[in-house]
């Protein structure tokens, strides 16, 4: 039975609005947790690699089955046969997400947070009320068909860490619709056994691959699957169906793969959005436009997210002060964070993506010789020329 | 007259039509796509979203 009214709403139990509710829920404020789907985390729309286990660990105890490998560094093959290795013991988790979203959102229940799954909402009202007795009033459905119940519950701050799907943000307002050239679309064959290097993950980028994006190996050591997929973005220059795109890579690399499931989902590669807050409102993660422009990845952006929006909502509960303005901090955090970071990566992807197939060559020869020297900014003096070149035209370069 | 036909059979249920329908058209009840068409406006951004051909433009004698 839901109350009328909760401080806080949080629309979506993925790990941005799980992190989100729970630390809010700590605090001592009162969190209702919304999930439209009937299993939290099913089905999986995702890579499934991410951060490293520390950072994990941030966010509270990792049940041991939720990770499957511990990533010890990163293989790229690029274009004419100008591979890069990178090694870096412990830089990444591959997870299990169907174990892993359940568990966050479970951490979450534990500490306080009411979490209803198979509830959608409706709509979130504009601000009603007057001062610090100002809410949002949210339009919940429960349940499915014949048997749904409606229900409206007041919010004093929505929460919406609603995904790619984002429709309570553009119902409000903010530009988060998913545009082409803008996002990518993907999709994962999860294939028996371990098809590379059972520690690392292995990319295939480039002209001789596919330059609007790219190929991935990611190996799921404790279950013996690799979730192998493609990713490019949509209504670009590649206009065959990302699936058989895939599934031809896949028989070409590793032909004979015994196919066990498929998965499918968006990517937003915009980089973060310029505003995403309202008074009372805040978007966290894919809504927010958190994932990484290069590499894809979404799940440590927008647990870091939900914290940081937690943290600056906790404070905004406490004075009263909870309009778009005082929520900017949470804003500028994300920026400072991640967000700065992703701006520049988005840069260079679009960069790099524009350069020809021998310009590009270059630049993964550059990049390798950087990468063989463990990263040392002198390896870059070994081929000054070359690394001026490209330093100058990604100067230059403005998208 | 053309209509967006959705095929349940390839859907993954990943959602990613929804994201990209600039018109509000699409959402997704659980593991259910729901299509709206009194909103679609039949500009295809979701039939080249979608990343198994799940959703496409049919030609139809009665669009409604």
């Amino acid at each position: 039975m839901l109350r009328e009214q909760y401080d806080v709403v949080v629309i979506g139990a993925g790990p941005g609005g799980s992190v989100a509710a729970r630390e809010l829920a700590q605090k001592g404020w009162t969190v209702l947790l919304l999930e439209k789907r009937e299993r939290i985390g099913y089905p999986v729309r995702c890579g499934e690699a991410s951060t490293n286990l520390s950072d994990l660990e941030s966010y509270g105890p990792i049940d041991e089955d939720c990770i499957e490998t511990i990533i010890n560094g990163i293989y790229i093959y690029g274009p004419n046969g100008v591979n890069i290795e990178v090694p870096k013991p412990g830089t990444g988790i591959m997870l299990n997400r169907e174990k892993f979203d359940p568990m966050l959102a479970h951490l979450a229940e534990n500490d306080g947070v009411e979490l209803v799954t198979l509830a959608r909402v409706d709509s979130v009202g504009g601000i009603e009320g007057k001062g610090s007795g100002e809410f949002r009033t949210v339009r919940i459905v429960e349940g499915n068909g014949p048997t749904e119940k409606v229900s409206e519950v007041r919010a004093k701050m929505v929460i919406s860490a609603e995904g790619v799907e984002a429709r309570i943000g553009r119902s409000l307002g903010i530009p988060c619709l998913q545009k082409p050239t803008m996002t990518c679309t993907g999709v994962d064959i999860q294939v028996e056994g371990l098809l590379t290097k059972p520690d690392y993950l292995t990319f295939w980028q480039g002209h001789d691959f596919i330059n609007d994006g790219y190929i991935w190996s990611f190996p799921k050591q404790k279950s013996n699957v690799t979730n192998f997929g493609a990713g490019f973005l949509f209504g670009g220059k590649h206009q065959k169906n990302i699936l058989e795109t895939t599934q031809e890579w896949l028989d070409k690399l590793f032909p004979g793969s015994k196919v066990n499931k498929v998965v499918g989902g968006l990517v937003p590669v915009s980089s973060t959005l310029q505003s995403y807050t309202l008074d009372r409102f805040a978007l966290v993660g894919d809504a927010a436009h958190h994932t990484n422009p290069l590499t894809g990845g979404g799940i440590a952006a927008a647990m870091r997210a939900g914290r940081y929006c937690a943290n600056t909502v906790h404070q905004g509960l406490e004075r009263g002060e909870l309009s778009a303005a005082f929520l900017k901090t949470y804003e500028k955090e994300c920026y400072k964070r991640f967000g700065k970071t992703h701006d520049f990566e988005f840069k260079f992807r679009k960069f790099l993506l524009h350069l020809n197939r021998e310009e590009q060559v270059g630049l993964y020869k550059v990049l390798q010789g950087f990468a063989l020297s463990g990263y040392k900014k002198t390896a870059f003096l070994k081929t000054p020329i070359q690394t001026a070149k490209y330093l100058a035209k990604f100067a230059k370069f403005k998208g | 007259m053309k209509k967006l036909v959705h095929d349940r059979g390839k859907c993954l249920e990943c959602a990613g039509c929804v994201g990209v329908c600039p018109a509000m058209a699409l959402d997704m009840y659980n593991l259910d796509l729901q299509i709206d068409n009194a909103k679609c406006t039949r500009c295809g951004l979701c039939t080249k979203g979608c990343p198994v051909g799940a959703l496409t433009l049919q030609e139809v004698a009665d669009a409604t």
